[in-house]
């Protein structure tokens, strides 16, 4: 089984506690900036004959998909933490509550389709990014958010702190 | 910033200094709130960061890699 510090039981319990609170917020509040040139801001430079560089835009800004694949990818993270805890700590935990497993079973096949639906939905926003492209997104984001709460709710953190301690 | 939203970023730069095994959960979820709830600039080197993880979860989605730790494997004996 795998060991972790006494002392980073609590901070590990308060931190998923955040994160897990954090990937069920809704994404698209606009407060972010985004710098031009990343992913989600393309830019191209020019420099001039006098080496002076211009920044232009090739695409708007769009920090809607940011915050979008921003939740998605910690809904993930934090489905694959629980995932790969109750995996490490099987023999234990199927102890304690055989439900453990065999909920989280129930939920593993819904997770995986997921992932390969937002990956589609993303493939056709970025080929075509318009709202109603965005609005699927999001409706699949909310799908993954409705996960992140199901299987937090299999292995909530004080048995996962209850699991750490008793190593 | 609102003194909460200042205490939970607190929480989370403190998680990520004594919690390592989740310390890269915990830098996600410090960005994307950020992003969420405060004007500062998301970066160039943050945005393809989060793009390339992103893509490479979806690429290995559609070609059907499921991870151990999401399969449906034997119950213990």
């Amino acid at each position: 089984m795998k060991k972790y510090a006494r002392d980073s039981i609590i901070g590990a319990v308060m931190a998923l506690g955040v994160v897990m609170l954090l990937a069920v917020l809704p994404a698209g509040c606009q407060n972010g900036r985004l710098e031009q040139g990343g992913a989600y801001a393309p830019a191209t430079t020019t420099v001039d004959s006098n080496g002076v560089a211009t920044v232009t835009a090739t695409a708007a800004p769009d920090l809607a998909f940011y915050q979008v694949d921003a939740a998605f990818d910690l809904a993930v993270s934090a489905v694959d933490f629980v995932f790969k805890f109750e995996r490490e700590n099987r023999a234990y935990l199927w102890g304690l509550d055989h439900n453990i497993k065999k909920t989280l079973d129930s939920i593993r096949p819904d997770a995986q389709d997921a992932k390969v639906k937002y990956a589609l939905a993303r493939d056709a926003y970025a080929k075509n990014p318009t709202p109603a492209g965005l609005n699927t997104l999001q409706a699949v984001l909310a799908k993954t958010q409705q996960i992140v709460s199901a299987v937090n709710a299999v292995l909530p953190l004080d048995v996962q702190a209850k699991v750490t301690k008793g190593k | 910033m609102p003194a909460i939203l200042l205490l939970i970023l607190q929480g989370i730069e403190a998680t990520i200094s004594h919690a390592p095994e989740i310390a890269d959960i915990a830098i996600k979820a410090k960005d994307f709130f950020t992003s969420l709830f405060t004007a500062k600039l998301i970066t160039k080197e943050q945005q393809d960061a989060l793009h390339a993880r992103v893509d490479a979860t979806v690429a290995a989605a559609k070609a059907g890699i499921i991870d151990p730790a999401w399969k449906v494997e034997a119950d213990p004996q």
